[in-house]
């Protein structure tokens, strides 16, 4: 799945992973969290190799969110919520008080106190996505977050509330990656970007040096154009869409 | 959900369990008066009839059922739990078929020599629990993943229900009763030396207890539930080999109890939590009422003869379980 691929997450970075389906972004997040051994190669944790760190302690500082979740147990959203805590022995108060904030950080609200089975896609993966951030919120300076498809399905408000979150955790020290499609809403919210194709890294580096026609058209075969924002930066849009039919 | 405290709702249950407990004592098909019982019950040791009956027969019988109820309810709890399914029942580990093929396999062969002596019928159904959950739990590992596991335990379940009506065709008129008895589940032998040996589940229901927030995590995914720290292929392991033994235990000393397993922690769920710190013991006194009650029932019902418990089980369970799955649709997100 994946081939000669060489990478590292730095704290209080955010780097996202785009590319086409199939490409390997989801294996590559994988590997990283330790779920799938590489054949080849190895992966390091602040220095040790990760296959010898106790899957306890791992928890302790690397929190995932796998694409899709099967929860199907009405659980009120705010106890999924504390699951987030199972491996840290930090005790009740600490933990109540840390599902506070992070409900309050999401704008969670009344959506904490429903039962998890009630509620919409979009719903639910910000329960999850607030059970992933319990699990490092009280020692982000020495965490790394791994997300699969944190925002595909968000509506825009709560992409852009999510990516803002995640924006200003790796700014208290967080290490965090996100497989993510929307490329305009990557290259203005990452640090870093890495493009793949097949399982190999077509580009990798600031989202100005990455998102460019040709890496596009490379990694998904289509024509773009690319712009900036005001703020400086890249902004694809499609040539395709109007000779679809020509 | 019910808005009342919890501790509100669970001292409501002990307090009914309690009541069931002792109209237990005084039913049964010789008539006694409640005077009499509380009599016998705090009064001293005698020799009579009354006392005879109350301490000899209808304690070990009304311990055995609560006792048996509470544990095949609370391994269906947490079945239910590691399957992430809440239609999951233990039976689906293949458990009690396997109790049931090695139970009647022992009534019609006649295996009444050399360590099959010592066995008995209840042993021999334990082991027969026993391989046939080791037997799942081998498939399911080659499989990978839990619906293989599944999937093996529907497989075994067939194969032994075939081997049970093989026996069942090859066995005399007698055995066939007995066989018939065994497989519908009735608390008839409870003795004081089968509470003795039941007394296993407690300490089966404390270990299952200990697992309660990882089999919380374990709802949310196997993925997630080792990004939380925890080891799944090890916890699946421990969680089946203590259902198998609470409900090995509980099959070889009264017979096979169609439902509680299955109805139980869904109740739970559905009005109390989802979450396993209460599931659990919420589901052995739940487990623990429904069974004291359906036992006093099939004393009751045709006295003096007696229902297999197993029957009256179903009869209250199938019922209850359609009424919650019409009235929560959607809740329950199967």
């Amino acid at each position: 799945m994946l081939d000669d691929v060489s990478f590292s997450l730095d704290p209080g970075e955010v780097v996202a992973i785009t590319g086409a389906n199939g490409a390997g972004k989801t294996s590559l997040l994988r590997v990283l969290s330790g779920e799938l051994k590489p054949s080849s190669g190895r992966v390091m944790f602040d220095g040790n190799p990760l296959a010898s760190i106790s899957l306890e302690s791992r928890a302790r500082s690397l929190a995932v969110l796998p694409q899709q979740s099967s929860l199907d147990f009405p659980f009120i959203a705010r106890e999924v919520m504390l699951m987030g805590r199972i491996p840290h022995f930090t005790g009740k108060l600490v933990d109540q008080a840390i599902v506070d904030e992070v409900t309050e950080h999401l704008q969670l609200g009344e959506l904490s106190n429903r039962p998890y089975t009630t509620l919409s896609g979009g719903e639910r993966q910000r329960i999850q996505i607030a059970r992933v951030l319990c699990q490092v919120w009280d020692c982000l300076d020495d965490s790394y977050v791994l997300l699969d498809e944190p925002t595909a399905p968000l509506d825009l408000a709560h992409q852009l509330g999510v990516l803002e979150l995640l924006r200003e955790l790796s700014g208290r020290g967080a290490g965090i990656m996100l497989v993510i499609h929307d490329i305009n809403l990557a290259a203005r919210f990452c640090d870093r970007m890495i493009l793949m194709l097949s399982g190999k890294v077509v580009a990798a580096g600031l989202p100005t040096a990455v998102v460019t026609p040709a890496y596009i058209k490379a990694a998904f075969g289509v024509d773009v154009d690319v712009t900036r924002t005001p703020d400086g930066a890249p902004l694809i849009y499609t040539k395709a869409a109007l000779s679809v039919n020509g | 959900m019910i808005a009342l405290p919890k501790w509100w709702v669970f001292s409501a249950m002990v307090l009914v369990l309690v009541l069931v407990a002792g109209s237990s004592l005084v039913i049964g098909s010789v008539a006694i008066s409640v005077a009499d019982v509380v009599d016998a019950l705090f009064g001293s040791k005698s020799e009579d009839m009354v006392w005879t009956i109350v301490w000899e027969i209808r304690m070990p019988r009304m311990l055995l059922a609560a006792i048996v109820g509470a544990g095949v309810a609370s391994a269906g709890a947490a079945i239910q739990g590691l399957f992430r399914n809440p239609l999951a029942d233990p039976a689906l580990i293949g458990v009690s078929s396997g109790a049931a093929l090695f139970a009647a396999g022992f009534i019609v062969l006649g295996l009444n020599f050399g360590v099959f002596q010592v066995l008995g019928v209840s042993g021999a159904a334990f082991v027969g629990g026993l391989l046939s959950t080791l037997l799942v739990l081998e498939i399911g590992r080659r499989g990978g993943t839990i619906s293989s596991m599944l999937l093996a335990g529907i497989a075994i379940n067939a194969i032994a229900i075939a081997g049970v009506g093989l026996f069942s065709y090859l066995s005399t008129d007698l055995q066939l009763r007995s066989v018939a008895f065994w497989a519908l589940g009735s608390f008839n032998g409870a003795s004081w030396q089968s509470v003795g040996i039941a007394c296993v589940i407690p300490l089966i229901l404390f270990l299952l207890s200990m697992e309660s927030r990882r089999l919380n995590a374990i709802t949310l995914g196997d993925q997630e539930a080792g990004h939380l720290g925890i080891s799944v292929p090890a916890l699946r392991r421990r969680v089946v080999l203590y259902t198998a033994i609470a409900v090995g235990v509980g099959v070889s000393l009264a017979g096979v109890i169609a439902f509680v397993g299955l109805v139980v922690p869904h109740l739970i769920r559905l009005t109390l939590s989802s979450n396993h710190y209460i599931v659990i013991p919420g589901s052995a006194l739940i487990g623990a009422i429904l069974m004291l009650v359906a036992d006093g029932l099939s004393r009751w019902w045709l006295a003096p003869a007696e229902l297999p418990v197993g029957i009256l089980t179903a009869i209250i369970g199938g019922p209850f379980f359609i009424y919650l799955i019409t009235r929560q649709k959607g809740k329950l997100g199967i």
